[in-house]
């Protein structure tokens, strides 16, 4: 995706109005600023520490693409309530809230179909 | 941010490919001014998220060097076949995203003026700036080592000829004869960084120079991954690696280049392969923009890593005081990243809000075994801290073949961080 499609479509975004899946928005008159508090919402920044290790082309690293909400729920439910379990994921898992991991699952769950 | 990465965003906020074909509107957009010094993990991933969540900025990237040289995996080019090539990353990939890559070495910041000096003709305003400088060492502050000694006595903590002369030194190195590595106290850049090079150096000892061994010198008594370093320690190198911690007579007090000596309290030593990885502070930078304090680090407010010195300065990665994170890659690029959506927050007229961050480190034991740590971090109410359940090292004691899977991951990680870094 080139700049300007990026760009291009947050500016409609902004310009519909159109409200994000999941996170807060904060309350703000100005469209173009809408589009920048979706952009930067909670789920937006708690994806962020995901992306340090999984991406689309991750090999001993799960890519979260296409994952389905409910897998990646489900997935990352466990990895927190397994308590023996060793791997970094269940390291890591231990420390999000139920809404955390539901705002991360849907985030990722937007990316479906396109592989 | 890779390009994938801005799929998620724009999808998750409802749009399709199909949408991007529609007109755009027509408004204007802030057109922040938007300086980053460095181009590091820090500083280029704060690059790639701006140029997505604020595109209309006017971002412009400062690094001392075209070509970037990262530290971690540099480690296994001193110990395995590694190549530094495989280190190395430009920054086309910015430049393809709209952001202005300057190379050329920062000289001053006026925080008063909001100016970045680059040369005696040219300064930069901004509306916010970036640094993110990483480290520099203090010279001298271990006596003897300055940057003359650093040839002769290499550290090999900032990538490049550094590195390359450390493993020159190693090829030269006569079997037999031992290798000395000296390591200070806390805190300094990755902290299991030295613990990861002593394996790769005995390593390198065991394989190809196998009478000879390495002497850790070390300032202090435990360290991070202490217990799982050791037990590789002892099932790989027994005859090839002796750690010696502080109160072990392990701290040098003092470094000698004409002679090539080293001294603790009660020993010198003297060694054609002397490896001093001496205390540090932040990128000088930092110094000159007032965003230091008597520490050398950098203090900051985590929500967006703020300066709590100076107005419209952030500050990431190593340079910063922002333990319980460490001074990691992984941390710089974390904290670039939620830097960056907190600039676009505040140069939009919105608070930044607080997030929950994260970190993994990997150490390789021998080219193909690996250890980790990981964790959680929350920024809630301006404190970072670290989330109590969460985090914590590898098991002890493990089969070979979760090793085996951690050095897997730390593979993927590498080629994952770069490409979202560097595009
Ligand atoms: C041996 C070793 C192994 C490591 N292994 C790992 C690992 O496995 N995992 C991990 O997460 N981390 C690891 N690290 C740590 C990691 O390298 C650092 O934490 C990371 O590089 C910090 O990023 P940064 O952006 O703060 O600084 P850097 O990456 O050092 O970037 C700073 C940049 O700023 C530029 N700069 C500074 N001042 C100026 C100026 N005035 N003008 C212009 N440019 C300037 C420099 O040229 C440099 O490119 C390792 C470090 C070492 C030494």
């Amino acid at each position: 995706m080139s700049k300007s499609h990026s760009l291009g479509a947050a500016l409609l975004l902004a310009f519909l109005g159109l409200a994000a899946c999941g996170g807060s928005v904060t309350d703000h008159d100005d469209v173009k600023n809408t589009s920048i508090a979706q952009l930067t919402n909670r789920s937006a920044s708690l994806a962020l520490a995901c992306a340090g290790c999984h991406s689309e082309t991750s090999t001993a690293v799960v890519s979260l693409k296409g994952y389905g909400a409910e897998a990646l729920r489900d997935s990352l439910l466990r990895y927190r309530a397994e308590t023996d379990g060793i791997t970094v994921m269940h390291r890591l898992a231990r420390g999000y809230s139920d809404d955390d991991i539901e705002l991360l699952a849907n985030y990722f769950d937007q990316d479906k179909g396109e592989r | 941010m890779t390009q994938l990465d801005r799929r998620f965003l724009l999808k998750a906020m409802g749009l399709g490919t199909a949408s991007l074909a529609l007109p755009t509107p027509a408004f204007a957009r802030a057109k922040a001014r938007i300086v980053i010094i460095g181009g590091g993990f820090g500083g280029a991933s704060a690059a790639q998220t701006l140029a997505t969540v604020l595109p209309s900025s006017n971002i412009t990237l400062i690094d001392a060097n075209a070509t970037y040289t990262a530290c971690p995996f540099s480690n296994l080019v001193l110990g395995t076949d590694r190549a530094l090539s495989a280190q190395q990353f430009g920054y086309d990939g910015l430049r393809r995203l709209g952001v202005t890559v300057l190379n050329t070495l920062a000289l001053d910041v006026d925080p008063v003026a909001q100016t970045v000096t680059v040369s005696d003709a040219e300064t930069i305003g901004y509306d916010r700036l970036i640094l993110s400088p990483g480290i520099d060492m203090r010279w001298n502050a271990l006596e003897g080592y300055d940057e003359a000694a650093a040839q002769i006595f290499p550290h090999a903590w900032k990538a490049g000829p550094q590195t390359l002369l450390l493993r020159q030194k190693l090829d030269a190195l006569e079997d037999g004869q031992p290798v000395i590595m000296s390591v200070p106290t806390a805190p300094f850049r990755c902290p299991p960084g030295p613990y990861e090079r002593a394996s790769m150096i005995a390593h390198y000892l065991k394989t190809r120079k196998p009478r000879s061994k390495l002497i850790v010198l070390d300032a202090k008594d435990s360290f991070s991954k202490k217990a799982l370093f050791q037990e590789a320690w002892d099932e790989h190198y027994p005859d090839h690696l002796e750690w010696r911690g502080a109160s072990d007579d392990g701290t040098v007090s003092r470094v000698d280049a004409a002679t090539e000596t080293i001294e603790t309290d009660f020993e010198s030593f003297d060694a054609s392969v002397i490896n001093i990885i001496p205390p540090q502070k932040a990128g000088s930078i930092a110094d000159r923009a007032g965003v230091s304090d008597g520490t050398g680090w950098c203090p900051i407010d985590p929500l967006a890593f703020e300066s709590t010195q100076q107005a419209n300065i952030h500050v990431i990665g190593d340079a910063t005081i922002a333990a319980p994170m460490p001074k990691s890659a992984f941390s710089a690029n974390l904290q670039a990243k939620v830097c960056a959506m907190g600039v676009a927050r505040l140069v939009s007229g919105l608070e930044p809000q607080a997030t929950i961050l994260s970190n993994t480190c990997y150490s390789f034991t021998t080219p193909d075994e690996a250890i980790s740590i990981a964790g959680v971090y929350s920024n809630e109410n301006n404190i970072l801290m670290s989330v109590s359940e969460a985090g914590g090292v590898s098991s002890l004691s493990a089969v070979k073949s979760i090793r085996n899977q951690e050095a897997d991951q730390a593979r993927s990680w590498f080629e994952t961080i770069t490409s979202e870094t560097f595009g």
